[in-house]
């Protein structure tokens, strides 16, 4: 088993493969360059973590809260793009939550534009606050 | 002595003549219009993420005194729009515009 992060990048990128936008071009920690052919792309990573500990003696329980990212690349000018993208997430995050952890909810939605390349790039990041519990010492285990 | 602008207008024809590169072609005052330019086309990881390229055309200026955003030009065959215009800003001075393909 993996920790369970990396099962919940796993359930994100299945809840959000296939929006009809994006389709399959569903990208998980992916650090090297998008090519023109692959956009428009979801990009999907696992970030920071906090951890609070929940009982005294050993194993301890742990709560979790992990940031999520989703970030929609588009390569047309214009925000039609992106807007749609953006909406089939926030649908498919409602519809799938049960699947990503005990709650999933987007809090922030990020744009930014370069206009002036060839593609021109605008990408909308989007942060998802992840919560699952853990027991010390096995993070493989969502409970 | 030659004037400074005299040399600097000399030195611009000479940066055109010998390091023009592309063919470029546009409409100015309603008339179509062909020069030689100086073409580059790096590559640039756009917002570190896309594989892409940021394209210049280098032209005297006076060869096309009423370019403006959005305009089109070819480039060497290629279409191309204007989307930044950096005048040198000298009596004879060149122009680099920013294009992107169309």
């Amino acid at each position: 088993m993996s920790h369970v992060r990396a099962q919940i990048r796993d359930a994100l990128a299945t809840l959000l493969t296939g929006l009809t936008t994006t389709g399959s071009r569903v990208f998980k920690s992916r650090e090297r360059a998008l090519s023109a052919s692959e956009l428009p792309a979801l990009l999907i990573h696992i970030d920071d973590e906090q951890i609070e500990h929940a009982s005294i003696g050993r194993p301890r329980l742990q709560n979790r809260l992990a940031q999520g990212v989703v970030r929609v690349v588009s390569g047309v000018d214009g925000d039609t793009e992106i807007d749609a993208a953006i909406e089939e997430i926030e649908t498919a995050l409602v519809a799938g939550i049960d699947s990503v952890a005990h709650d999933a909810r987007l809090v922030a939605i990020s744009v930014e534009r370069d206009a002036e390349a060839s593609p021109p790039v605008t990408t909308a990041t989007l942060v998802i606050e992840v919560e699952y519990r853990t027991r010390e010492g096995a993070p493989d285990t969502r409970i | 002595m030659a004037a400074f602008e005299t040399l600097e207008a000399r030195a611009n024809a000479a940066v055109i003549s010998r390091l023009a590169n592309a063919a470029v072609t546009f409409t100015t005052g309603g008339e179509p219009a062909s020069v030689r330019g100086v073409f580059d086309r790096p590559y640039d990881e756009t917002m570190g993420m896309v594989d892409g390229s940021s394209a210049t055309v280098t032209i005297e200026a006076s060869d096309w005194p009423d370019v403006a955003q959005l305009a089109s030009l070819t480039v060497n065959g290629e279409s191309y729009s204007v989307i930044g215009i950096e005048p040198d800003n000298t009596s004879a001075g060149l122009v680099t515009l920013r294009v992107r393909a169309a």
